[in-house]
C-alpha cells in the first residue's frame, strides 16, 4: 500500500488544500497509485529501453528571431488580473 | 424533415444547388437548440448573433459565387477548449471563467476560412479531464445538476471529454463539431452518443490555440454524424503549422473524395484482451456482429494478442498527469485567469497568490491529476514512475509497429459498456480512469482510431448505441476512413436518431 505526504506534495503542485481535501485527495492518490504499481512488474530489458517518441523523431528548428506576434500590449491588457505600465503586476516573491 | 438533422455532406449539397441558405440553416439549428439544450446542456457558450452573421456573410459570398469552400456556410460546434478569438473560452474550468482569447486556434481558424459558422462552444470535462464531461464547473443541463446529458437516456452521461460535442451532434444541435483526445475523449463519448469520432495521427492536426491538458497525447479531430461528414472536416483541419512544431509535414489528402468501400483482403486484427475479459455481454455481442459485417464486406479478421496493453493505462496514468501538472503550472493568478491578487491587495507574497487563485479555479479532478503528476516526477520517485513509464511506451508504440507489419488495421469495442448513469462513477476516480482502458493505448502511441455505430444494446427500457473501435498506423487516416465507410454502406446504426424525452 502507497503512502504519500499529501502536504509536500501539494507544496510542490502550489495548491493550499483543506483537510477534508487533504483526507479525500490521499485515499484516491493512494488507491490510483497501487493501480499504476503494476508496471513495476514490467521487466524493460536494456536492450528495449531506448525512449521512442510517439510524433515525428527528429527535432525542429527555427531562427531564434523575434518576430512581431500582432497582439498589442492593450489586448493583453484585457485578460490581466492586474496591468499597470504595460507590466503585470505581482506581489512580492519574498516575504 | 427539419434542417438540423442533415448531414454536412447533405447540407452542403443543398447550399451547392442554392436550395436553403446558410441562415436557414443556422436558424433552423437554434430552434432545435431552444427546444432541447435545457435538457441536455450541450453548450456553455451560445453566439447565435455571431452565427447568423456568419450565415448571411455566407449566403452573400456564394451569390456572387464566391463560396470559399464545401463547408461555407455549415454551422459547426467547437469544444470549449478551443480558443476563439473574442467569444469566451473557459475549458470548462473556473479558473478561465471570463477568459476572452485574443487569438484563435489553428483548428476553429482553419475552419471560419472555410467559411464554416460557429455555433457555440461545446461543454466538457474541466480541461478535458474526464470520462463523463461530469467534471465540467458548468452545469449547463437546466433541470439537473449534472453538466451535459446523453440525448439517448438523459439519466446517463454523453461520456467525456468531448461530450457536450458528441451530444450536440447526436440532437442535432450542430451539423458537425469538433473535439480534442487525449486518451479517448472524442471516441468514447461518440460510442456513448451514437455518433462517429475520429482521433487522428499525433501531429496530423495543429495544437496551437488548443488549451493543453498533455501535450505529447492531445489531438484534435471530427465528430460528425457519418464517416463522409468526417472525412469531409478532417482535410479542412489537418496539415503542418509553423506555430506547432509537434504538427508535421506531410499532405493532407482529400479524405472524402478518395473514399473507397473496397476492402476485400483487408487483414483486421481483433484484439484479443479488450474482447475476452471485462466486457459487458451486450456490447461484445454488438462488436461480433459487427465483425461478421466486415468480413461480408470481404475482410479477413483474426484475433490478435498484445498483452503489452494491460499496462497501457498504467503508462497514461502515470505520463499524463505529469504533463498536466506542467502544463497547468501557467494557471497561476497573474496573466489572465481566476485570480486573488486583488483579494490579497499585496499582502503576502505572489506564492499565496498562486495558492489562493488555483485553489479557488481547480476542480478536484484537476488538483488530483496535478497532484499526481507532482509526484511522479518528484525527487525519488522520477525513476521508478517516469522514466519507467516512458521506456514501457517505447515499447507499446514498438509493439503496435510490430502488429501492424501484419494487420491492417485492429479492431476492438471503443469503451467496455454503454453509457453509465450520471453519478454512478463521479465519487470513484480510479472506475472512472478504468473506463478508458479500450481508447487509451492509441494515445501513448500516437496512432489514428475512430470510433462508429456498430449497434444497440437496452438498458431501462433505453436504446443506448455501442461503438466499435478502429485502429490503425499512423498516417493510416483514409484505410480507417474507407473500412468504416464500407461499415456504415453496409449498416444504418449511424442513421438512427435518439428521441428525447
Amino acid at each position: 500500500m502507497t503512502k504519500i505526504d499529501i502536504s509536500q506534495i501539494a507544496s510542490l503542485s502550489k495548491l493550499k488544500l483543506d483537510e477534508s481535501e487533504k483526507k479525500h485527495l490521499s485515499k484516491d492518490l493512494e488507491s490510483i497509485l497501487d493501480y499504476v504499481d503494476q508496471l513495476k512488474e514490467f521487466n524493460v530489458k536494456s536492450a528495449s529501453s531506448k525512449v521512442v517518441s510517439a510524433g515525428q523523431q527528429s527535432n525542429i528548428f527555427r531562427d531564434d528571431k523575434v518576430e512581431n506576434s500582432g497582439i498589442t500590449h492593450v489586448e493583453i491588457k484585457k485578460n490581466a488580473p492586474k496591468f499597470e505600465n504595460d507590466s503585470f503586476m505581482v506581489p512580492g516573491v519574498f516575504e | 424533415m427539419e434542417l438540423c438533422s442533415l448531414t454536412i455532406k447533405e447540407a452542403a449539397g443543398k447550399l451547392k444547388a442554392k436550395e436553403i441558405s446558410s441562415k436557414e440553416l443556422v436558424l433552423s439549428i437554434f430552434k432545435q437548440i431552444e427546444k432541447l439544450e435545457p435538457k441536455i446542456g450541450a453548450y456553455i457558450t451560445l453566439v447565435k448573433e455571431k452565427a447568423i452573421k456568419m450565415a448571411v456573410e455566407s449566403d452573400e459570398r456564394r451569390s456572387k459565387g464566391q463560396a470559399l469552400s464545401e463547408i461555407d456556410g455549415i454551422p459547426l460546434a467547437a469544444k470549449d477548449i478551443f480558443l476563439t478569438k473574442d467569444v469566451r473560452t473557459t475549458a470548462a474550468s473556473k479558473i478561465l471563467e471570463d477568459f476572452i482569447p485574443i487569438y484563435e486556434s489553428t483548428v476553429t481558424d482553419k475552419l471560419w476560412r472555410a467559411g464554416a459558422v460557429l455555433v457555440g462552444k461545446t461543454n466538457c470535462d474541466e480541461f478535458a479531464m474526464g470520462t463523463s464531461t461530469e467534471n465540467s464547473a458548468y452545469n449547463t443541463a437546466s433541470s439537473s445538476n449534472s453538466p451535459t446529458r446523453n440525448p439517448w437516456d438523459l439519466n446517463r452521461v454523453p461520456g467525456g471529454s468531448s461530450g457536450g460535442s458528441a451530444a450536440a451532434v447526436a440532437a442535432d444541435l450542430c451539423l458537425g463539431a469538433i473535439g480534442t483526445d487525449t486518451g479517448g475523449s472524442i471516441r468514447q463519448p461518440a460510442s456513448f452518443c451514437g455518433i462517429t469520432g475520429l482521433k487522428p495521427t499525433y501531429g496530423r492536426v495543429s495544437r496551437r490555440g488548443i488549451v493543453a491538458m498533455a501535450s505529447s497525447f492531445d489531438q484534435a479531430g471530427p465528430m460528425t454524424k457519418t464517416v463522409e461528414d468526417a472525412a469531409i472536416l478532417l482535410k479542412y483541419i489537418a496539415g503542418e503549422d509553423r506555430y506547432d512544431s509537434t504538427s508535421v509535414k506531410k499532405d493532407v489528402p482529400d479524405y472524402y473524395n478518395k473514399l473507397d468501400t473496397n476492402i476485400k483482403g483487408l487483414k483486421i486484427g481483433l484484439i484479443k484482451e479488450f474482447i475476452e475479459t471485462g466486457l459487458d455481454q451486450d456490447v461484445k455481442e454488438v462488436i461480433l456482429k459487427g465483425v461478421k459485417t466486415l468480413e461480408g464486406l470481404g475482410a479477413e479478421i483474426h484475433e490478435v494478442s498484445m498483452p503489452i496493453l494491460k499496462y497501457a493505462l498504467s503508462i497514461y496514468y502515470i505520463l499524463m498527469p505529469a504533463e498536466v501538472s506542467s502544463n497547468m503550472a501557467r494557471y497561476d493568478g497573474i496573466r489572465y485567469g481566476l485570480s486573488k491578487i486583488k483579494e490579497r491587495d499585496f499582502s503576502g507574497t505572489i506564492e499565496d497568490v498562486y495558492e489562493d487563485s488555483r485553489e479557488d479555479g481547480f476542480g478536484q479532478e484537476v488538483k488530483r491529476r496535478i497532484m499526481l503528476g507532482s509526484y511522479v516526477l518528484s525527487a525519488g520517485y522520477y525513476d521508478a514512475y517516469y522514466k519507467k513509464a516512458q521506456k514501457v511506451r517505447s515499447i507499446v508504440i514498438q509493439e503496435f509497429n510490430k502488429l501492424f507489419h501484419q494487420y491492417d488495421l485492429l479492431i476492438s469495442p471503443v469503451s467496455p459498456e454503454p453509457a453509465f448513469l450520471a453519478g454512478e462513477k463521479i465519487s470513484d476516480p480510479l472506475a472512472m480512469y478504468l473506463a478508458d482502458v479500450m481508447t487509451v493505448p492509441a494515445n501513448p502511441a500516437g496512432i489514428p482510431g475512430i470510433s462508429i455505430p456498430a449497434g444497440f444494446v437496452e438498458r431501462e427500457k433505453k436504446r443506448l448505441p455501442v461503438g466499435m473501435q478502429l485502429l490503425g498506423s499512423s498516417w493510416s487516416e483514409q484505410l480507417i476512413l474507407n473500412t468504416s465507410f464500407a461499415f456504415q454502406s453496409e449498416t444504418n446504426w449511424h442513421k438512427e436518431k435518439p428521441i428525447v424525452s
